[in-house]
């Protein structure tokens, strides 16, 4: 019991000197307003990042070529390590695994019955990818500006040029799918969403960009710092990260199961006329 | 041109190549794998589950045999049985014969020996009347002479020797 009140003590010390210092201590001398941080947040026309030394690229695309990489080297492993060793009475981890491929198959599966094959495996990667870069902000990797200053890469997709790949890649995949499903009808069916490639590369640019916003706003003032950061930084990100993640593939599921649905209305005709 | 919202098409390109890298081995690594794996546990579940079903079949159709057995077993033992009753039947029936020939063999032996001591009573009545008639007419000759007894006392008494 003694002990208990000990550490409670402790740890409510602990709490306070921080805050007082804190809030004592003055914070680093800021490069920028928070209106040029917002502005450079959307446009990335500041702080640029030299890829490789070939050419000055967003923050963006550096995030999206390390969760890339560590998405890759993370698939690696489980498939030397983990794969092997499954078992037809899943552990934990293994059960995980195939929850997320079943999800997303069942998914495809559902959605468009005939070709599933193809579509399961884009939403899965689209999946991993959208729910792993969101989540990435949280974990402050750091970076050198080509102007030598220290920025937190971004979440990927909060970069206009990411979601519109994915928007546009996203098309392409449902096109894939109207084509080998209806050939040229399926074009034609796919042309007619045209609208699409734009609201998807949108939807995740805004609902990405919104979140990025509103924690460098949290961020850049210290008063903002204490608790919020828990609610924004952490529970923001993780519901936004799933949501964001469902709303995409379920999309791209939908379209690419009506496009790729084989339509036998003539077939029928000719037969009851052949009847008649 | 300069496009709105700093727009790159070169960044556009790289962050679809950097996905569609992705997605293949995302594909490859991990989705395919573990979609087999998930693949070929079904394929065992279900190759137990036909086995089983066989199994059951085929211990339906064997209880099925058995049960034919039993009742093709059933119907030879009541056969059996109606076979055994109708030999006691016809046991008892041989056996009541014989205990009715042996019953008037019998009375009939018991008849002859009724009717041989009957003759053999007859006679030796007879001989016992006859007897009785010598015996009446000795004592009817006696009576005349008297007592023989008495005659012999008499004489006895006298002294003298009957002659």
């Amino acid at each position: 019991m003694k002990a208990r009140k000990i550490k409670l003590a402790v740890w409510i010390c602990a709490v306070a000197i921080l805050l007082v210092a804190s809030l004592l201590v003055p914070a680093a001398e800021k490069t920028e307003t928070v209106q040029e941080a917002m502005r450079d947040a959307v446009l990335h026309d500041t702080n640029r990042i030299s890829l490789f030394g070939l050419k000055d690229v967003n923050p963006g695309l550096i995030s999206a070529m390390t969760v890339t990489a560590l998405l890759l080297v993370l698939a690696a492993c489980i498939r030397i390590f983990v794969i092997p060793k499954f078992k037809y009475v899943p552990g934990k981890f293994q059960m995980l695994l195939e929850q997320a491929v079943g999800m997303f198959d069942g998914m495809a599966k559902s959605n468009s019955p005939g070709r599933s094959g193809f579509l399961g495996a884009y939403i899965f990667g689209a999946g991993a990818y959208i729910f792993v870069s969101t989540l990435f902000e949280l974990l402050g990797l750091q970076a050198t500006t080509t102007a030598g200053h220290m920025i937190t890469l971004p979440a990927p997709l909060s970069d206009v040029n990411a979601a519109i790949a994915m928007g546009c890649l996203s098309y392409l995949a449902i096109l894939a799918g109207g084509i080998a499903g209806n050939g040229f009808k399926g074009v034609g069916s796919t042309l007619k969403e045209f609208s699409l490639p734009i609201s998807m590369s949108f939807r995740l640019f805004g609902a990405l960009l919104s979140g990025l916003l509103v924690t460098e706003l949290v961020y850049y003032y210290v008063n903002l710092s204490f608790v919020l950061p828990v609610i924004v930084g952490v529970l923001f990100t993780l519901l936004h990260a799933l949501i964001q993640t469902y709303v995409l593939t379920m999309l791209v599921a939908l379209y690419y199961g009506e496009v790729s649905e084989v339509h036998e209305k003539k077939e029928k005709k000719k037969k009851e006329k052949a009847a008649a | 041109m300069n496009i709105p919202l700093n727009i790159d098409w070169q960044q556009i390109l790289l962050h679809a190549l950097n996905f569609v890298i992705l997605v293949g081995g995302l594909y490859f690594l991990l989705y395919k794998p573990v979609k087999k794996f998930m693949a070929q546990r079904e394929a065992h579940y279900r190759d137990m589950d036909e086995k089983a079903k066989q199994t059951l079949e085929e211990a339906d159709r064997l209880k099925e045999d058995y049960q034919n057995q039993l009742k093709a077993i059933d119907t030879e033992i009541s056969q059996k049985k109606a076979q055994a009753q109708q030999e006691v039947e016809q046991s008892v029936q041989q056996q009541l014969a014989d205990a009715r020939t042996q019953a008037d063999k019998i009375v009939a032996d018991a008849q002859k020996a009724a009717d041989r001591a009957h003759e053999k009573m007859l006679t030796e009545a007879q001989k016992e009347l006859t007897d009785l008639a010598v015996e009446a007419t000795k004592k009817l000759l006696f009576k005349e002479n008297g007592d023989a007894y008495d005659q012999f006392l008499k004489l006895a008494e006298r002294g003298e020797r009957h002659a």
